[in-house]
């Protein structure tokens, strides 16, 4: 699942465990979470706190006020979350899905604290009179003016825009396989997009068994 | 259909790249994306061309369904540009969306998202390979298979985020 946390979302993972370290908790929570992901600062999680007027050192006093220090250093390697933290990255994953993005962003984190309604992060972010609707359009809109994959990554790009396709034609005339390139083509189209043209790679016979 | 493929039995087989006409365009980004995105499920069989293709033999000469696959591209390739007109109308609603200053980008992709999800002659268009596809294959032998998995490199597909 890691694999599909943005660098930033993992910042802010990364982060929810030191925050945790410093207080002395064994445990991942909610507040880790919201400190994580105050302290990263630069994604659209704090991007969009920012943008409802949201001060993030208020956030984080906030927060300080109600965390309790464990008594002693923790020195175990892994932090397991709380039942609310993992309710909280799930939450996550559904605003991603529904937004119908391949990724887990540090904007879908913060809209998982607004909804895992039991946690301390949503009771600190709810008192800054954030939304959970006014939130998530600003999420979308972050995300939006994120810089497109061509530009930040031009060979990852190339390899994305590629749909591989294999056939076995059997005895399906050109006409008929060209009819097939050409609804897919179509359909592309019809969602705005500027036609696929394809070409062939190579050709092979299968080995014989 | 011309008579000198109509009983073709060889077995073989035709690697296709698909790509946008227009890939240097920023709006073609996102669009192609989703749409491959959403195509993917609709193509992907059982992987048996995948694990043929690996064990295949690299052709020596030009075959004759490299041949015809090829002229199937130039076919579709010269059909699509009438067909561009065609769906004209249907672009200027996704123009639209995408138009609208008032619209945050995030919603105008969730609002994509929708029209290709919900809209009758988008799902009737995706119909409308899915049928062409299990008639070929009943009547023609035919199959195809999605093998690209550079979708993964985007962070994997929605359906596999957990």
């Amino acid at each position: 699942m890691f694999e599909k946390f943005t660098d930033r979302a993992r910042v802010v993972m990364a982060g929810a465990a030191q925050e945790a370290r410093r207080f002395n908790n064994e445990y991942i929570g909610t507040e880790h979470l919201l400190l994580g992901l105050v302290k990263e600062g630069s994604g659209t999680g704090s991007g969009v706190l920012r943008k409802l007027g949201v001060d993030l050192i208020k956030v984080r006093l906030e927060v300080e006020k109600i965390v309790k220090s464990g008594p002693d250093v923790v020195t175990r390697d892994k932090l397991p979350q709380t039942p609310r933290a993992k309710k909280i990255i799930e939450y996550a994953i559904e605003e991603a899905r529904a937004a119908q993005q391949n990724y887990l962003g540090t904007g879908h984190i913060l809209l998982g604290m607004l909804r895992e309604k039991e946690g301390i992060a949503f009771q600190v972010l709810t008192t800054f009179g954030l939304k959970i609707d006014d939130v998530r359009l600003e999420v979308l809109a972050l995300q939006g003016e994120e810089v497109p994959l061509m530009e930040q990554d031009p060979a990852k790009w190339e390899s994305a825009v590629t749909l591989t396709l294999l056939l076995d034609p059997g005895g399906a005339s050109a006409e008929e396989i060209g009819e097939l390139f050409l609804e897919i083509s179509t359909l592309y189209r019809m969602v705005g997009g500027s036609g696929v043209n394809f070409t062939i790679v190579d050709a092979k016979e299968p080995a014989v068994a | 259909m011309s008579p000198e493929t109509e009983n073709i039995s060889e077995t073989r087989l035709v690697k296709v790249e698909g790509r946008p006409n227009s890939p240097e365009l920023p709006k073609e980004q996102t669009r192609w994306e989703r749409f491959k995105f959403w195509l993917f499920p609709h193509l992907r069989k059982s992987g048996e061309l995948a694990e043929a293709y690996a064990e295949a033999k690299v052709e020596k000469e030009k075959s004759e369904a490299r041949k015809r696959t090829e002229e199937a591209a130039e076919i579709a390739a010269r059909k699509d540009v009438t067909r561009q007109e065609e769906v004209k109308e249907f672009c200027s609603i996704v123009d639209g969306i995408f138009a609208d200053d008032g619209l945050p980008p995030g919603a105008k992709a969730l609002k994509l998202a929708k029209l290709m999800e919900e809209n009758p002659q988008v799902a009737a268009q995706l119909d409308k390979i899915k049928d062409l596809i299990e008639k070929l294959a009943l009547n023609k032998g035919f199959n195809v298979e999605v093998v690209d998995e550079s979708h993964k490199a985007l962070g994997g597909q929605a359906d596999e985020i957990e």
